[in-house]
């Protein structure tokens, strides 16, 4: 098995230097993706890339489909914002559209409760 | 047992591969469905044709014939696929392995070679990013007497029409969100020697050739269904269980023989690493459990302007509808 072994030594060498993606993928949001909280007064996501703001974009819709959000989204370097109104409880979708400043294209979705 | 010139040219050739990929600033490809990313799974196709490059290396041993004709064997592979989008949705590919053989026991010397080169072609026919799903059509020729004659290399050119499928699990109910991580993906084909008969006497079989993939996404979980706070390098972890199966179906064949793969795939900045267990589902297709280790590179962001678009007829807007390939 050495040659197993030492093919897995240089892969694992190699892969710890690479540790975030080329595509704009979600690192992280607030609130937390799948979470329970009580009313927020935005949505803020960091991404796992720098973002190019033209084309990128957040929304926030409510169980019924319709779109929450103010619509003022803010695009910065990793992260993108948008500001909310006072929401009453019930689970929202979160949808959002990165393009990474290399031109990749990446979307996604998740829900948030607020209590 | 020591390192043969075969194991470090081996190792050499994938560290030149990896180290192209490091000195790259940018990378990814693949196939998304709606949320789902479907990485590119180890033992099995998946259902996308978009542009590829992968490196794989394998053990197994092999039993002795059924006829004695060949002893039980080590058998090591290095693998390399290249895939390239030609038209929107279609691609054709082509497959090389450098295979070494070594008898176990004494019983001959080892041998070196190319296996026969393989082409490939898939269109993906169908796709329903809200349910994550993809249904795909295409196939194989293994091309007789391209290889090495030293490792006894079909002679006569096989034909393997082949559909592939991916499902993603994300449309289930919230009730049971902890199983929208999972995702299958399968093959379905049946492999056509371009002869029926060998100069010994002995047949070859019509094959029908399956697999499946069953995977659990650590990264769709976290980002799509409920952070639960996984770190790196576990939050870029999908488990995967695979099984690769040949089943004859006529000029007495003999039994199905295959393997069941477990094993683990960590998705990267610039490349996918997996590894996988080759465990046989009977004595016939092997004595011990095997191994695989494969590379996943991207080649569509080393070289974007070349790769990670259709040769003609490129559509800037195809993913807009979130589905298919990522880079457009």
């Amino acid at each position: 098995m050495n040659s197993m072994r030492l093919l897995l030594i240089v892969i694992l060498t190699v892969s710890a230097t690479s540790l975030g993606r080329a595509h704009a993928f979600l690192d992280h949001a607030d609130p937390r993706v799948g979470s329970t909280v009580a009313a927020p007064s935005q949505v803020e996501l960091w991404m796992t890339e720098d973002l190019e703001p033209a084309f990128t974009r957040i929304q926030v819709f409510d169980s019924q489909g319709g779109e929450v959000d103010k619509k003022d989204a803010k695009i910065s370097g990793a992260t993108m914002i948008v500001s909310l109104p006072k929401l009453g409880p019930g689970t929202y979708l979160v949808k959002w559209k990165a393009v990474a400043t290399d031109t990749h294209k990446t979307t996604g979705t998740f829900k948030f409760t607020v209590q | 047992m020591p390192i043969s010139s075969f194991h470090l040219r081996a190792a050499a050739f994938l560290a030149a591969v990896l180290a192209l990929v490091i000195v790259s600033d940018r990378l990814r490809a693949h196939g998304f469905e709606g949320d789902r990313f479907f990485p590119p799974t180890i033992s099995t196709d998946d259902p996308f044709a978009t542009d590829e490059y992968s490196i794989g290396v394998s053990t197994f041993n092999n039993p002795v014939a059924p006829d004695g004709s060949t002893p039980k064997t080590r058998e090591i592979d290095v693998s390399s696929e290249f895939d390239k989008e030609i038209f929107p949705k279609f691609a054709l590919g082509v497959t090389g392995t450098y295979t070494n053989l070594q008898p176990q026991a004494h019983q001959g010397p080892t041998q070196d070679g190319f296996d026969n080169v393989s082409f490939s072609a898939k269109y993906q026919l169908f796709e329903d990013p809200a349910h994550e799903f993809i249904f795909s059509l295409g196939g194989e020729i293994d091309v007789g007497n391209t290889g090495s004659s030293k490792l006894g290399v079909d002679y006569f050119s096989t034909y393997t029409p082949e559909m592939y499928f991916g499902k993603g699990f994300g449309d289930l109910p919230d009730a049971v969100k902890y199983l929208k991580p999972f995702a299958l993906t399968g093959t379905l084909g049946l492999s056509i020697p371009g002869e029926t008969s060998n100069a010994d006497g002995s047949l070859n079989p019509d094959d029908v050739e399956w697999g499946l993939a069953l995977e659990y996404s650590i990264p769709y979980l976290q980002q799509h269904v409920e952070d639960v706070g996984i770190p790196h390098p576990f939050a870029d972890l999908i488990p995967v269980v695979e099984c690769s199966m040949t089943s004859p179906i006529d000029r007495y064949g003999g039994t199905t023989t295959g393997t069941i793969d477990p094993g683990v795939m960590w998705e990267g900045k610039y490349l996918q690493v997996g590894a996988e267990a080759l465990i046989p589902v009977n004595k016939t297709t092997g004595p011990n459990v095997g191994a695989v280790l494969q590379v996943q590179i991207y080649i569509d962001d080393i070289f974007p302007k070349i790769f990670g678009h259709p040769v003609f007829f490129n559509d800037e807007n195809d993913d807009e509808n979130n589905s298919s390939n990522s880079n457009k």
